[in-house]
């Protein structure tokens, strides 16, 4: 396949293309399960193959997908391809040129102890249906697991010279448990497979009773949630737990640093970015505890994947530090258009973001392991402890942010009050809200490595078409001063 | 736009793929396999701009076949993309799922699989102008936004999406597919006005042929937004409960997740919506009685209506909420179905919903002069999510022009308006709906091309709408 490409960017080339580069998916493979009240209730292979083509032709990208494997149907799409940069190009302010890269060839192949795509599928389902006999209870309406494994061949060759090879394995596993609590109003507690960053992407997750058999908990704290008092509105300091920083993390500091965003090229979507470019190297971003980062080169995690689909190497950003904006989730060329926008250089290379869903989907700026160094506060015990009134919060039930990013409304699946440095009890239907920078500028407590936890996410969807990228946020348990919760 | 007749023709590509449906359903047969094969094909053309420039240009071809198998009371399901010619693949694909299902456990619950609907049913109505679009159309309506509003320091922004799609469906128990073949556009049009604290504007439209787009109509609704937006002072208000008049595009939106919340029968199964089954039931009156929703795949007023469902399930005219009582929900998957010991009926996933219009205003100019007490405009919903399901509760931002209106006349516009409220209080709080119907593009692009909107009134008044915070700075 390799020949294919490599006479596909050769005859774009000829046919005017300024630049053209092609992703093949040779094997892309999807075996998910699930499981409901002790049942197999979804079992489904999928696999799919086929290419994208991208081309630039008079400074405009065009780009043409396929599923048809021969070399003239490749051929045939990359025209399509020249067609659509030709017309693109008939409205263009300022033509689309590319930062340097390395040009590289390479392979990239994900850790992976145990394929699981060669796990018997009797030891799958055997291991699935014992987690759900494990969350079974008599006041549950539905509980259940799921896992998902994937599994990539990717083909990357560009006109430049670079040609990499991609191996890439991901999985994603959920426990769940869902029952009405005192008012017959229906509550759930669920649990995500976390990775950890220095082990490897492969079935040893899901066998991990350490890392996946949570069910005991999840249980307790479903049964508890039930008879549990309401949340009160009020002001008061919040403790946010690993899954909750991760939706925190998410949307405010990894959506709203997208550089493609901040530029406004998602404006009519997604929304746009209350930070400018003037913004970097001056605005408070958060308080001196945070430093934050967009670390592609985590050991293990869905947001690693070794090169972007500019076929730049995967590197460790730092967007934020000590508070202060630094830099952004960036693309080879979103920093040129930035930094000419901006008359001055901001972004001295690509951050090697640049992904796309599929291949049937063009590369834009996406979130790759967006991160929080963990602090010097202690461990979460020591952040209760500290805590005089707070919430203790943990994993998203719903969020809604503000278009620009600069506010948010969470709720949560469960929360603890704290009274005193002590948690005094349980409480249910807990939401917070506020403005992003405010927020962040409120953060006073910073765990450390202990409370420091890998969350994956796999449904962070952005652009048109719609793209579902997987992704990783490395987070510690933090605390933020006078939230309004409640409302 | 407004809906007219469209070409109709079978895309030159469909005859061959119902050839090897049927030669794979009789493949399955003759290994004594009971299941079903359900094709989905899409050809979408998609251009986006961002900062007054093309961003995108991109084209996608996809086809993929979904089998599924049942043995007794254990079931299995697989995907390929293949083409046509791909009968091997296929087969290949039936006899992995063959062998795997023997390992899955029984479920006790599993119905038998039943036929699919058979009949004159298939309907080819692709527009040939969407099928063969040139690129061209789409970037002439962003360049020409462009020029019309060069006077001014704006930055253009939107998506155009066009392209075809189809569907076919056949099981072991018939011996013909049943196919839909559609075509849909829809595009948004955005300004952000560069000296006006980056405000924002926003039009949209959708529809099934490409003689239904109207450029001109769209720019033209674009600059009387930009004429109000720049011609009246921005404001904020207090968190409060107001009088809201809602745009069908926000109120599209939240019709959107009422059809999840209420109408969504596994989700009601499930208790996992806003309706619990001790107090609500089919009969039961839900909202006000100035509301009614229907499903009605042969009404000549809703767009991308299919006769069957790709679940292989007979369409029917099928009213969901009637003077605001609960008259039926959607019973779509089969899984969810025999869980509960249920019959399907019908397919939610290609739905034509429509919200019945009233006696309300039918355009923006009576709108207005409508209201004599201050009332708030609110044209677009921003990421709605669910704050408490059970609850019906929910919270979104407004946006791309939010207005404060009062003795009949425009004020102000605001900040974002943050609405924190229920679902059960805004559908049994509606003052009027429109006269005018407006169709609310709702086709989703995650996954493979599928179109669907939403008719409702293109004006809804709703009163005591809870308003919690805003984008004025500190106020979130």
């Amino acid at each position: 396949m390799f020949d294919h490409a490599r006479q596909v960017i050769a005859y774009l080339k000829d046919q005017g293309a300024d630049y053209a580069d092609i992703r093949i998916h040779q094997q892309d493979e999807e075996e998910s399960i699930s499981t409901m009240k002790g049942d197999i209730d979804k079992y489904n292979l999928a696999s799919k193959q086929g290419y994208g083509i991208r081309v630039l032709v008079n400074g405009a990208w065009g780009f043409a997908s396929s599923e048809v494997m021969t070399l003239t149907a490749m051929q045939q799409a990359g025209v399509q391809a020249i067609a659509k940069a030709k017309t693109a190009s008939d409205y263009i302010q300022q033509k689309v040129s590319l930062a340097p890269k390395a040009v590289i060839q390479d392979s990239y192949t994900s850790p992976c102890q145990i394929d699981p795509f060669t796990v018997s599928t009797q030891d799958k389902l055997a291991r699935l249906l014992q987690l759900d006999s494990q969350l079974a209870d008599k006041r549950f309406d539905y509980w259940g697991v799921s896992a998902s494994f994937y599994k990539r061949d990717i083909l990357y060759i560009d006109s430049e010279g670079s040609e990499i090879r991609r191996h890439l394995i991901e999985l994603d596993a959920e426990l769940f448990a869902y029952a009405k609590d005192q008012n017959g109003e229906q509550c759930r507690r669920t649990f995500n497979l976390p990775q950890d960053a220095n082990g490897t992407t492969g079935w040893e997750n899901i066998i991990n009773d350490a890392q996946f058999d949570h069910t005991a908990r999840i249980r307790e704290e479903l049964l508890a949630l039930l008879d549990a008092p309401e949340c009160e509105k009020e002001v008061c300091d919040v403790i946010l737990l690993p899954e909750m920083m991760a939706l925190q993390t998410h949307e405010t500091i990894g959506h709203a640093l997208e550089l493609d965003r901040i530029l406004g090229y998602e404006l009519s979507y997604a929304g746009g970015s209350h930070v400018d470019l003037a913004d970097f190297g001056q605005l408070q971003f958060g308080s001196h505890k945070l430093t934050a980062r967009a670390d592609g080169t985590v050991a293990n995690s869905p947001g690693s994947i070794g090169y972007d689909d500019d076929g730049v190497k995967a590197r460790n950003v730092t967007l934020i530090k000590n508070g202060v904006l630094q830099d952004a989730i960036t693309s080879r060329q979103m920093i040129m258009e930035a930094n000419a926008k901006a008359g001055r250089t901001i972004f001295s290379a690509s951050g090697a973001t640049s992904r796309a869903q599929n291949y049937s989907n063009l590369p834009i700026e996406r979130m790759n392991n967006i991160n929080i160094d963990p602090g010097q506060d202690g461990s979460l015990a020591d952040i209760i402890a500290a805590t005089e009134n707070g919430l203790l919060m943990e994993t998203p039930r719903s969020w809604s942010i503000g278009s620009n990013r600069e506010n948010f409304h969470f709720a949560t699946e469960v929360a603890w009050k704290i009274k005193h440095g002590k948690i005094t009890h349980m409480v249910r239907n807990a939401t917070y809200r506020g403005d992003s920078l405010s927020f962040w500028n409120a953060l006073d407590m910073v765990g450390d490595e202990r409370t420091w936890q890998l969350q994956p996410v796999f449904q962070c969807g952005k652009g048109q078409p719609n793209q579902i990228m997987r992704l990783a946020h490395g987070i510690p348990a933090c605390r933020f001063k006078n939230v309004q919760v409640g409302e | 736009m407004s809906k007219q007749s469209t070409h109709k023709a079978m895309h030159t590509t469909m005859q061959p793929v119902l050839k090897l449906l049927t030669e794979i359903n009789t493949f399955m047969k003759n290994e004594g396999i009971t299941g079903s094969i359900t094709y989905r094909q899409e050809s979408s053309h998609m251009v986006r701009c961002g900062r007054s420039q093309i961003s995108l240009n991109v084209s996608e071809e996809g086809e993929k076949y979904f089998v599924e198998i049942q043995a007794g009371k254990r079931k299995i399901s697989g995907s390929t993309t293949a083409q046509a010619n791909d009968s091997d693949k296929l087969k290949t694909l039936v006899s992995t799922l063959n062998e795997r299902v023997k390992l899955m456990p029984e479920v006790p619950h599993m119905s038998p699989m039943a036929a699919i609907v058979q009949g004159d049913l298939n309907r080819f109505n692709a527009d040939g102008a969407l099928i063969n679009l040139d690129s061209k159309v789409m970037v002439d309506l962003f360049r020409r936004c462009g020029e019309h509003f060069a006077h001014g320091n704006v930055e253009v922004s939107g998506a155009f999406s066009a392209g075809v799609y189809s569907y076919a469906i056949i099981n072991t128990l018939v011996d013909a597919p049943v196919a839909y073949q559609g075509s849909d556009y829809n595009v948004e049009l955005v300004l952000q006005l560069l000296d006006h604290d980056k405000k924002e504007l926003r039009v949209a439209d959708v529809g099934e042929a490409l003689n239904q787009f109207d450029a001109n109509s769209l720019i033209k609704q674009l600059d009387a937004s930009y004429q109000l937006l720049t011609n009246t002072p921005r404001q904020d208000i207090e968190p409060g409960e107001y009088d809201v008049i809602f745009h069908a595009d926000a109120f599209g939106d939240l019709i959107n997740y009422l059809g999840y919340m209420a109408l969504h029968g596994e989700t009601y199964q499930y208790g996992m919506g806003m309706l619990q089954q001790d107090k609500h039931q089919i009969g039961s009156q839900l909202f006000g009685n100035n509301f009614t929703i229907t499903d009605d795949p042969t009404d000549p007023e809703v767009l991308f209506a299919r006769p069957v469902g790709e679940n292989g399930i007979a369409r029917q005219p099928f009213p969901l909420i009637s003077n605001g009582v609960l008259s039926n929900q959607f019973y779509s998957d089969k899984d969810d179905c025999d869980r509960f010991g249920i019959a399907r009926n019908n397919d939610m996933d290609v739905a034509s919903i429509k919200v019945a219009t009233g006696n309300g205003p039918a355009d923006f100019a009576a709108m207005v002069k409508s209201c004599a007490k201050p009332t708030l405009f609110i044209s677009f919903i921003h990421y709605m999510n669910l704050t408490n399901a059970a609850k019906g509760e929910f919270t979104g931002s407004s946006r791309f022009g939010t207005f404060l209106i009062a003795n009949g006349e425009i004020k102000a516009h605001l900040y974002n308006q943050r609405i924190n409220d229920s679902y059960h209080r805004i559908f049994n709080q509606i003052e009027w709906l429109s006269s005018q119907l407006h169709h609310v593009n709702m086709s989703s692009t995650y996954g493979m091309r599928s179109a669907s909107s939403i008719a409702c009134p293109r004006f809804v008044k709703v009163n005591k709408v809870k308003i919690t915070g805003s984008s004025a700075p500190g106020k979130g």
